[in-house]
């Protein structure tokens, strides 16, 4: 990687720091191998072994543990691990921002990061856009309700066909709406600003509570350039619902073939001590990537996968 | 078998019945969604791009396709002869298969022969090679600034824009990727 791309690096990190350490958050650093992995139906971990440890895809399950023992806002950049994920904006290996703020909902924390990137990055202020009128307008489906016809109705209009591997049974609206997003929606978002999209139907979230209606989730992801930089919510903080929740997804793993994993009761039992608090995660690649204006993680990494 | 995870530019699979090469192969994972490929192939026999979406870790079968290093021969009406040098089996191709390439094939020249289930099918020859110019105007001293061209023709038949300095007798280097005139050789 060439010089300046290492600067552009150093300086995000230092920035991001500064932002954070100036707002009161502690710094902290958690472990990176876990005997539980966390638990994702989309989201496949790298074990070092048959029975684990695994490295962390996410510190999420750790510093939820620190917010129950009283941290108060934390933040941790570090790195996790995603096996299979590698592509143009992908690589197994990438670097995550990942911060809690004690007392703040979503808003609040959406707020917060707009401040970090107008402060820390010069980006203008963020549109605020919402999920179910995203998919209405753009594509006249209702992300809320619709039947297989409509979505294979949704892809002819766009001259597509549905592939084969959304026909399967174990597929469900769930992969359907994010075939939608990620090939004719996300492509198209934050090209002028960055971009809050909320208001996620309550079926996609997995660790977010849900608003008051209980349709939509309280989460939100922020895009910037046509792809994602991150994903944020209202931290949920019953465990029987978040019990509820890893078994529903252990479920959805096996019926697409997939191990199921050993919930972690350690973080459960914390769950119920944790703070009313909103955290996010941030791809610091996605975000050096959207600042530099390329779609290649290649062009901000000192080295990619299979550059090792 | 090749899993999606494998899957890059240049890789051959099976689709279909048909095998292709992997023209463009765009990994997407929407969020926490189901993560899937998005790929542009050819088609290795009749040359047709299509695009293909498959979920991620899934498994498409190699396409059995070889490249063997040839020798040309000759040309005999619309057959090409190609030799192994080794074995020296020789085997040959239409003058359709050949697409371009039979623009800058040159007796001695080593190219890529490829296989398909054990038959010929196309070949690949070198990104660069020096032909001689057999036919052009003559040239003009000392134009050596303007972008103007003018037609040449070359040893094995092709016909390539040149530079108006450049003279009928002297050696070209060509780029077979795009049929442009590089340079002149001494």
């Amino acid at each position: 990687m060439p010089v300046p791309g290492l600067v552009a690096r150093a300086r995000l990190l230092s920035g991001l720091r500064r932002f954070l350490d100036q707002r009161g958050l502690l710094e902290v650093q958690t472990p990176l191998l876990a005997s539980c992995p966390a638990l994702e139906t989309e989201i496949e971990p790298f074990a070092c072994g048959p029975f684990g440890p695994y490295l962390v895809s996410s510190p999420e399950y750790a510093m939820k543990r620190l917010l129950a023992q009283g941290s108060g806002s934390i933040y941790q950049i570090g790195s996790v691990f995603r096996q299979g994920e590698s592509g143009y904006k992908h690589n197994p290996e990438f670097t995550l921002l990942e911060f809690y703020l004690v007392g703040q909902d979503q808003w609040g924390l959406m707020d917060c990061l707009a401040d970090l990137f107008e402060q820390v990055l010069g980006w203008p202020r963020p549109q605020r856009l919402d999920y179910g009128e995203l998919f209405a307008t753009r594509l006249g489906l209702d992300p809320f309700g619709f039947s297989f016809a409509q979505f294979e109705a949704t892809l002819a209009g766009l001259g597509q066909e549905v592939p084969d591997f959304l026909r399967d049974s174990p597929a469900n609206q769930t992969d359907q709406l994010d075939y939608l997003f990620g090939l004719f929606l996300e492509p198209q978002l934050g090209l002028e600003q960055p971009v809050f999209l909320t208001g996620y139907p309550h079926f996609m979230s997995a660790l977010a509570r849900l608003e008051q209606d209980g349709k939509r989730s309280a989460r939100f992801e922020v895009f910037y350039r046509g792809f994602e930089l991150g994903n944020g919510f209202y931290e949920l903080k019953d465990p029987v619902e978040q019990r509820r929740r890893f078994e529903e997804t252990n479920l959805a793993r096996t019926a697409k073939g997939k191990p199921a994993y050993p919930l972690d009761e350690k973080f459960l039992a914390a769950l119920g001590q944790m703070p009313d608090c909103a955290g996010i995660a941030l791809g610091v690649e996605r975000i050096l990537m959207a600042a530099a204006g390329t779609r290649q993680i290649g062009q901000v990494m000192p080295f990619t996968w299979d550059q090792v | 078998m090749y899993s999606t995870n494998e899957f890059k530019k240049g890789l051959r699979i099976m689709v279909d019945g048909n095998p292709y090469v992997i023209v463009e192969n765009q990994f997407v994972k929407p969020g926490k969604g189901q993560a899937f490929n998005r790929v542009r192939i050819k088609n290795i026999l009749n040359g047709n791009v299509i695009e293909r979406t498959m979920k991620s870790g899934e498994k498409v079968p190699k396409a059995d396709v070889q490249e063997k290093e040839m020798q040309y021969l000759y040309a005999e009406g619309e057959d090409y002869h190609f030799m192994d040098t080794t074995s020296y089996e020789q085997i040959e191709l239409k003058k359709e298969q050949l697409d371009d390439g039979w623009q800058w094939l040159q007796e001695q020249m080593m190219c890529y022969v490829v296989f398909y289930n054990g038959l010929p099918i196309s070949v690949t020859v070198p990104n660069f090679v020096e032909l001689e110019i057999t036919y052009c105007e003559p040239g003009i001293k000392g134009d050596t600034a303007t972008n103007t061209t003018k037609p040449a023709t070359l040893s094995t038949g092709a016909t390539v824009q040149v530079p108006l300095f450049v003279n009928q007798g002297d050696k070209i280097r060509i780029d077979t990727r795009t049929g442009d005139y590089m340079e002149r050789v001494k």
